[in-house]
């Protein structure tokens, strides 16, 4: 149920929506336009902009694509974001096979097992605290994250998901966007 | 958690996904501070790690890289930057996992990176094979080892930072040698413009030298002749004067070596004064061998001498007229010096490409094969009764290479002897 804020389907959305529309397609790699995005297709200069921060923030960078979609995951789980906890879980699900070599076993089943390495599990952790607590956050958490080797760029990357996260929960659920059809059937 | 079998067959593809991911790194690598970006990005998604160190040695050179708290250093060295534990390790080519007790109890250890406080264990892998020597280190701040797959990565990485640096020693050896190879072109570069400047001076140097000679030559030879002239008048005077015929033949003699020193100095002063004529004109080699025929008049017919000639050109032909016709006079004089009984004498001239060939050939006594390369030296004389003056042939080859012809000769003793001349058009 939306509370207010339109979908904006793609052949409804302005010229300048459709093109934004079209860079999420192409860069996120799939062949629809979330909810996510058209919950703001109403307002060009914010889709813009939040789409500018989530691909900044998660498409780009050192930090490899799944464990920042693991972390992302984690976070939207325990903060109740249905929404983006079934898009990331199906997105870093999506990848459970080449990597973990069966599909019955997901990676986010369990985050705490061996099928992920020390760093990925830290960076998990850390980053899924600080973005529930931030004022929590102390010098540990750095250090923590230096030990498994974790350069300062990367540890700026990792940090800037905590508030990417919060960031698509909120949107997300003050939106009240559903799950994409296209994601149900494969979760 | 305990680690089951099952799940170390699944933490392996994880790891291989990030091995693969750095494999490409490494392959694009081209410098040790790219092989360093690559270590510290990728080994944390590889191996449980908390410091990674990869030691390679390569003749006397060693590059170690230490990837420690997100940063990676390498450095460049000689066998000395390895540390005695690996030097031992090496020596062994044995794996080794140790544990926290031991390194604190080992002095190769104890005083090293790995007595961190978080350090915990180390795995040590060395590699050693006839061109290199590898030793990678992994640091863990736990003691629970799955030592089969951390061994089989740590292999895998060793393995391919090997071939990387192996790559990179190669074309930095092809490289030194390239600047070292560019240095001496350099310096040949420079010799040899050094080189040439000094031929060119040289030559001119020599050039200048060659025409004050020509100019004494010819000013010499020229005034020579004059006292001698007057000496020839005494001596014609003198025999005016005298019936005695002692006295009269002493001045017969005197005329005669006079005479001869006179013909040589002629000779040389028409040589010397070509260098300072260059005119061409269309040549008619009848009227030169008519010509040389009146000179030699008296010589044929005492000698009964016949003398053929043949024009087989079918173009005219340009060229110096007075250096031809030296030519042809000194033939014909040699021939005439050398001929035997019943001489004849064949001039053939035809047509050779653009140019001109000139077949000058006797019946005469012919060149022996021993002396077949001095003939166009300057003095020499074919043999000791020969009254010439050793100048002739000299004058000829001298004077058909002004013209930028050759000269060669075809003789069998006591046969023939043919002088053939090539001249450009």
């Amino acid at each position: 149920m939306n509370f207010g804020l339109n979908i904006v389907e793609y052949d409804s959305a302005s010229a300048e929506v459709q093109s934004i529309y079209d860079e999420t397609m192409r860069e996120l790699g799939i062949p629809f336009v979330l909810n996510w995005f058209k919950c703001q297709g109403n307002n060009a200069t914010l889709l813009r902009g939040n789409w500018e921060k989530l691909r900044s923030t998660m498409l780009v960078g050192n930090v490899p694509f799944i464990l920042k979609q693991l972390i992302i995951y984690n976070i939207s789980t325990l903060k109740g974001c249905k929404y983006c906890a079934h898009t990331h879980g199906v997105i870093a699900d999506g990848m459970s096979k080449m990597l973990t070599g069966n599909d019955a076993e997901k990676l986010t089943d369990d985050l705490n097992s061996s099928y992920i390495p020390s760093a990925y599990k830290t960076a998990i952790k850390i980053v899924t605290n600080l973005a529930l607590s931030p004022k929590n956050a102390t010098i540990e958490d750095y250090e923590d994250l230096r030990d498994e080797g974790f350069s300062d760029l990367e540890i700026q990357e990792l940090m800037a998901l905590a508030d990417l996260t919060n960031m698509v929960n909120t949107i997300a659920d003050i939106s009240g966007i559903q799950i994409d059809n296209e994601l149900m059937e494969v979760k | 958690m305990a680690v089951s079998f099952d799940n170390l067959q699944n933490t392996q593809r994880i790891r291989y996904e990030a091995f693969a991911n750095f494999a490409t790194e490494i392959n694009n690598c081209n410098t040790y501070n790219t092989i360093a970006v690559a270590l510290s990005g990728q080994v944390k998604f590889i191996l449980d790690s908390f410091i990674f160190r990869i030691c390679y040695q390569f003749d006397n050179s060693t590059l170690t890289f230490e990837v420690f708290r997100g940063n990676c250093t390498f450095l460049e060295g000689t066998v000395d930057s390895v540390l005695q534990f690996e030097k031992q390790v090496l020596s062994r080519g044995i794996p080794v996992s140790v544990t926290r007790a031991e390194i604190k109890e080992n002095p190769t250890l104890n005083q090293t990176v790995y007595h961190h406080p978080k350090v915990h264990s180390l795995s040590v892998l060395p590699t050693v094979n006839s061109q290199h020597q590898i030793i990678v280190t992994n640091a863990l701040r736990q003691e629970d080892l799955s030592l089969e797959s951390d061994f089989k990565f740590l292999r895998l990485i060793s393995d391919l930072i090997a071939s990387k640096l192996s790559q990179l020693f190669l074309i930095r050896q092809i490289e030194q040698k390239r600047l070292e190879l560019e240095q001496k072109n350099k310096q040949i570069t420079i010799l040899n413009q050094t080189l040439e400047e000094k031929v060119s001076q040289r030559t001119v140097e020599l050039q200048e030298a060659n025409l004050e000679l020509q100019t004494l030559f010819y000013r010499t030879s020229h005034d020579f002749r004059a006292p001698l002239a007057n000496i020839v008048g005494l001596a014609n005077l003198a025999e005016m004067v005298t019936d005695d015929p002692d006295v009269l033949n002493l001045f017969d003699k005197c005329k005669t070596v006079v005479g001869g020193l006179d013909k040589m100095l002629f000779k040389l002063n028409t040589m010397s004064s070509f260098e300072f004529e260059k005119n061409f004109e269309k040549i008619d080699f009848k009227d030169i061998v008519q010509k040389i025929k009146q000179k030699f008049q008296n010589e044929i017919q005492s000698n009964d001498i016949v003398v053929r000639f043949s024009d087989a050109t079918l173009n005219s032909f340009s060229c110096h007229k007075a250096m031809l016709l030296c030519i042809f006079e000194n033939l014909f004089e040699n021939a005439i010096c050398f001929c035997s009984a019943q001489p004849e004498i064949d001039i053939h001239i035809e047509n050779s490409g653009p140019g001109l060939l000139i077949r000058f050939a006797d019946n005469g006594t012919g060149i022996p094969p021993e002396i077949k390369d001095k003939i166009f030296a300057m003095y020499y004389r074919g043999n000791e009764r020969s009254t010439g003056t050793g100048l002739g042939l000299y004058i000829v080859k001298k004077l058909v290479k002004m013209l930028n012809g050759k000269i060669t000769v075809e003789s069998k003793a006591g046969v023939f002897t043919a002088f053939n001349i090539g001249l450009p058009a």
